[in-house]
């Protein structure tokens, strides 16, 4: 029976898909990352962001330089950015629109609201002055200024308001092009703080408090989107690339500062703190459950196709 | 065994409805998720119960069909993703070289860079497909299509060709595919991979409209939705079922459509609902016809439709209450996480392959019956006999 044939042929096969299934699934999504890592760019260049969370947010104004490979699109300087902000990711839609920046919105992706939109507007600013940009982030200039802004809600075109802070690339990157050793202090941020401590429950957001104690235990599993070869199983990454203590004792005065949400405060970024992220609780369990079940399911389904066939 | 045909000597068949029924709402809820552990779940509950309660009828391999056919969907949708698809940004697994296009063409790629999460959500788009073709591959497998033919409400009659060649068709086709392989392996022609695939198409495809062509003429032929009475009444209630079908799938479109606004999208639902209901009332109130052996709707059908709806209601509910683990999570990306009130429904679905009678199970008296939709009539049919029904 060319049925019987079928049968022997694809039990083996179903057998091998499961075994490489097992043997990747430990590691984590991660695990197909190797690849990436080989293939890493030479090449960095520095890109200026400007990230403001919208007026009366507990966040403000983000500004900072993040050294990316020149090939990397938008996106991922972004992701960079975030991560040495020590936010957790940004997320995108299907359809690759970007639905939140640090756990902001909690929910939703670019709703509309009476006529606009709750959304993150992307601008440029390497001109000096923001433009609105119509189009993704899918190529980095040179000397680029970034801006992205939180509308909510705001209309979906350049009558938008712009990032609050001056689009000028010279003071966000220094001339030093070293943004991972000098805090540059800007706007009313006294210290280089990536998070203000008035945020809390806005996913990811640690507490100013929390991220000068919380520093060193990082064990967030999660690598940004440039984050090269950072696996679940390699949380030290993060650790070791915040290794700064004077930070810390400035942590508690810009917090008291960022409460107050009428003065957008420009907090500038640098590499140098280590503030926790929002650990995805990320675990293979239901996967191997599920998967355990789906395999009696067929397995079951196959015995039960192969008695039908030869019972007269 | 179950044996609930054997006092009539005829093999147990459950309603073809209710088999339509459980197909489509496993099918609703597949559109509900992007959880592949779910959208896999579904699957092998869809797998097991037609493998266990299949008859030996010719369309009772629709399942393999389909399952096939799902693979090539996912193939196909992850092939797009990564040639056209959208550039989610993410872990980069691999750049294709690209191609430069202008400005205004911004949003649309070719080549790129290609992501982890980018190749996820194709095969997690491509699965949730797969899946409804498969129930619907299972509604074939495990219902006859001339049963489901004899439950047509009367108003449909003057549909025939169309409502013959649409419920007939996939059972025809696959039924043509066996044939057409058959003739190709007994001329020693390859029936395997593409060149068996090539010269296999057309045949297929021909043979199965032609035959179903061919039932809905033969039908229309012995009278099938001729009927006697007012003629201005018909068409009134043949155009409030159109209009009412129409509106019903507008409303249905305007639900699924997350988009879309809610507040019209039910109000349209309902009202095709009543312009549906009506028209088929009164479209079916002054025919007189008889069925022979109508099919019963007893307790089992009722337990396998139900089954079914609390696999649907599970899914649509824990996806409009937002429970963690319907979707899956791309950003970060993270595994996927299996809701276990949402398991546990899914599981319910399994019940027909132990509620619904046994097709193969062997009936008592009657020795050589050939297929489910064709028993021969026995002697002693019982109390069945020359029944009418409406």
């Amino acid at each position: 029976m060319t049925l019987e044939v079928q049968w022997r042929r694809a039990v083996p096969l179903a057998l091998l898909l499961g075994a490489g299934a097992a043997a990747i699934a430990p590691a984590g999504p991660d695990a197909l990352l190797a690849v990436k890592a080989a293939a890493a760019d030479s090449t960095e260049v520095a890109v200026a962001f400007v990230v403001d969370f919208g007026t009366g947010s507990a966040q403000g104004v983000l500004e900072g330089c993040v050294k990316v490979p020149s090939s990397d699109t938008g996106y991922d300087a972004l992701a960079a950015f975030v991560q040495q902000a020590g936010l957790s990711e940004p997320s995108y839609n299907s359809a690759g629109l970007l639905c939140s920046i640090g756990g902001v919105p909690s929910s939703g992706c670019g709703v509309a609201s009476n006529g606009e939109y709750i959304f993150w507007s992307y601008w440029h600013g390497t001109t000096g002055t923001w433009q609105y940009s119509s189009t993704g982030a899918f190529s980095l200039a040179t000397n680029d200024v970034e801006g992205w802004r939180f509308q909510n809600p705001g209309p979906d075109n350049a009558t938008a308001p712009p990032p609050g802070a001056t689009p000028n690339y010279a003071s966000i990157c220094p001339a030093a092009d070293q943004p991972t050793t000098t805090p540059t202090t800007t706007g009313a941020a006294p210290a280089p703080v990536a998070a203000p401590g008035g945020a809390t429950a806005s996913g990811g957001v640690p507490a100013g408090g929390a991220a000068a104690s919380a520093h060193t235990a990082t064990t967030s599993p999660v690598s940004g989107g440039s984050a090269v070869g950072a696996t679940t199983s390699t949380p030290a990454t993060t650790a070791t690339t915040s290794p700064t203590s004077g930070a810390h004792a400035s942590v508690g005065s810009a917090a008291s500062k960022a409460a107050d949400p009428k003065t957008p405060a420009v907090h500038h970024v640098t590499e140098s703190l280590g503030a926790t992220k929002a650990a995805p609780s990320s675990s293979a369990v239901p996967l191997i459950v599920g998967g355990a079940i789906v395999v009696l399911l067929g397995a079951g389904a196959a015995v039960l196709w192969r008695r039908r066939l030869r019972s007269p | 065994m179950i044996r609930a045909g054997a006092t009539t000597g005829r093999r147990a068949t459950l309603h073809p409805v209710a088999w339509w029924l459980w197909a489509a709402a496993l099918a609703v809820a597949a559109s509900r998720t992007t959880n592949p552990v779910l959208l896999a779940l579904l699957a092998g509950v869809v797998a097991f119960v037609v493998a266990a309660r299949r008859s030996d009828a010719p369309w009772s391999r629709s399942l393999v069909v389909f399952f096939r056919l799902g693979l090539i969907v996912i193939a196909l949708r992850v092939v797009l993703q990564v040639v056209f698809g959208n550039r989610l940004p993410g872990h980069v697994l691999f750049t294709l070289p690209e191609v430069p296009l202008p400005s205004w063409a911004a949003g649309v790629s070719i080549g790129g860079p290609v992501t982890a999460e980018a190749l996820l959500q194709a095969t997690v788009d491509g699965m949730r497909l797969a899946v409804i073709l498969l129930c619907f591959g299972a509604a074939n497998s495990l219902a006859s299509p001339y049963r489901l033919l004899r439950c047509l409400p009367a108003v449909l009659y003057e549909a025939g060709v169309a409502v013959t060649v649409a419920l007939t068709f996939a059972p025809e086709l696959v039924t043509s595919i066996a044939r057409t392989r058959e003739a190709r392996r007994l001329r020693g022609r390859p029936v395997r991979g593409i060149a068996g695939l090539h010269g296999l198409a057309v045949p297929v495809l021909e043979s199965a409209l032609d035959r179903s062509l061919q039932l809905a003429a033969s039908m229309d032929a012995r009278g099938y939705g001729r009927r006697a009475g007012s003629l201005t009444r018909r068409r009134q209630a043949t155009a409030a079922t159109a209009v009412g079908l129409l509106a019903v799938v507008a409303g249905v479109f305007g639900v699924l459509d997350q988009s879309f606004a809610k507040g019209v999208a039910l109000p349209v639902l309902c009202i095709g609902a009543v312009l549906l209901g009506t028209g088929m009332a009164f479209g079916g109130a002054r025919s007189v016809r008889t069925r022979y052996r109508p099919d019963r709707w007893g307790v089992r059908a009722t337990v396998v439709t139900a089954s079914g709806a609390v696999v649907a209601c599970a899914f649509v509910a824990a996806n409009a209450l937002g429970v963690a683990g319907m979707s899956l999570e791309l950003y970060p990306l993270s595994f996927p996480g299996l809701p276990l009130a949402v398991l546990a429904a899914t599981l319910v679905g399994l019940l027909p392959a132990v509620v619904a009678p046994n097709p193969l199970a062997r009936p008592v008296p009657v020795s050589s019956a050939p297929t489910v939709g064709m028993v021969p009539p026995v002697a002693s049919v019982g109390p069945q006999a020359g029944e009418t029904a409406a």
